[in-house]
């Protein structure tokens, strides 16, 4: 940053913030497998999810204390989310559901600490995390339903003829699952934390009168937790339906 | 929602547009020109999230269901016991009043019987009272009767002996007793 401010550029590099350091280095039979920032805080997350957690199912209370009484409000969120998308049939699939939508969301709130690091801004990891549940949706269709699960690329009732058209189009939106529910985490966590940034410099370089870009930066990181809790929400929400349609066709 | 997706997307493609200018100091996109990290970070994501799905799935949420449905069934069990109770409560209630209801039906059949009982004695004593009262008032009037029958005899008697010796000593006649008695019987008679 300071090297930036004398050159007289910008004095904040916004994608600094993205960069991912080695920290321990890790190679198996040739695969750069380093531990990482970003594994350092994929770590973090599940250690103060798991923390979290157990202390509040510690006491079991009949009357739950606080901690009690949030994790308890998640849990039944949750399990909401999937009776009201997924059915009954998706009992099954609750934890990993549970399980995914705290993970994206302490890893998104986790990476507004300033020291942080989002690793839900990391596209290979969206895509990966999509690809998954890509894959395994498609794999419940098809053992529940066989050949039949083809149905799912013509709705029922249309007319013949119009196949022709539909058909790609279902394909197309179909394939394309993956990208955007990758992309949407990807480029909305990236995108809040380099207008951060980028608030941050203009706050730097217009000395007195970078209170505007100051005010501007408090209101964007209220609407940053917004688009953190947000953007974990439809991302799971997204899996329950995808997970509907696997299991009863539309 | 859509107003934060607009900034959200004003946000990538501000982003993107600065990409390049950045990317003359930092050489572009991380997430893009780091492919030597992928297999890294891919591999940490699957061991971090396996983790987590092991703990939620074996430990956190068999003892949040746990707390959750042993409280709902807590609360049902609560609810149907308090049902059950009310129910017994109605039931005894209801026998209560039922038993009252027979009790006082009772109660007033017994009360009839018992008065009609008392009415048919009194009357049957009246009855019986009223009788023997006839009876002896009959047979003292019948004994007044004869009592005074006999007076009158008596007296008969007595008025034509003293007219017989009112007679003999007036003027030395003794009369016929017979015809003293007639005349006695006559004016007595004429007298009543």
């Amino acid at each position: 940053m300071a090297e930036g401010a004398q050159n007289g550029s910008f004095p904040v590099d916004p994608l600094h913030q993205f960069e991912i350091q080695r920290l321990v280095t890790v190679n198996i039979g040739g695969l750069d497998l380093s531990f990482t920032n970003s594994a350092l805080w994929m770590v973090i997350s599940v250690a103060a999810i798991t923390g979290f957690m157990m202390l509040a199912t510690s006491g079991r209370s009949l009357v739950p204390g606080r901690l009690q009484s949030t994790a308890e409000i998640l849990y039944e969120m949750i399990a909401g989310m999937v009776r009201d998308n997924v059915g009954n049939e998706g009992r099954a699939y609750f934890p990993f559901i549970f399980s995914l939508f705290l993970f994206i969301l302490f890893g998104n709130l986790l990476g507004m600490i300033p020291i942080g690091f989002t690793f839900t801004s990391h596209l290979v990891v969206t895509f990966f995390m999509a690809m998954v549940i890509f894959i395994a949706v498609t794999v419940i269709g098809f053992v529940r339903h066989g050949a039949g699960y083809l149905r799912l690329f013509f709705p029922h009732g249309a007319p013949l003829w119009t196949a022709v058209i539909l058909v790609p189009i279902e394909i197309i939106s179909y394939l394309s699952r993956p990208i955007s529910l990758s992309m949407r985490l990807f480029a909305n966590m990236m995108a809040g934390h380099i207008l951060l940034k980028v608030f941050a410099g203009f706050t730097l370089l217009m000395g007195i009168a970078g209170i505007i870009p100051l005010v501007a930066l408090v209101g964007i990181t209220a609407l940053e937790f917004l688009v953190a809790v947000l953007q974990a929400y439809i991302f799971t929400i997204l899996t329950c339906v995808y997970l509907h349609d696997a299991i009863h066709l539309h | 929602m859509l107003r934060i997706s607009t900034i959200a997307l004003a946000g990538v493609t501000l982003a993107f547009a600065a990409a390049p200018a950045l990317a003359q100091e930092s050489g572009g996109l991380p997430q893009l020109t780091q492919t030597e990290t992928f297999a890294s970070q891919i591999f940490w994501l699957v061991i971090t999230f396996g983790a987590l799905y092991y703990i939620m799935s074996r430990k956190v949420l068999p003892r949040l269901g746990e707390a959750v449905e042993g409280r709902r069934e807590k609360i049902e069990d609560d609810l149907g016991r308090a049902e059950r109770l009310r129910a017994e409560a109605e039931e005894v209630m209801g026998a209560y009043e039922k038993a009252l209801s027979t009790a006082r039906s009772e109660a007033g059949e017994i009360l009839k019987e018992v008065s009609d009982e008392i009415k048919a004695e009194t009357t049957q004593r009246l009855e019986v009272f009223g009788r023997e009262q006839a009876e002896r008032s009959r047979s003292e009037e019948a004994a007044i009767e004869e009592a005074m029958q006999r007076a009158s005899g008596e007296l008969a008697a007595m008025a034509s002996d003293v007219a017989q010796s009112v007679t003999q000593k007036l003027i030395e006649v003794t009369p016929d007793p017979t015809a003293a008695r007639a005349a006695v019987e006559e004016v007595m008679e004429a007298r009543r």
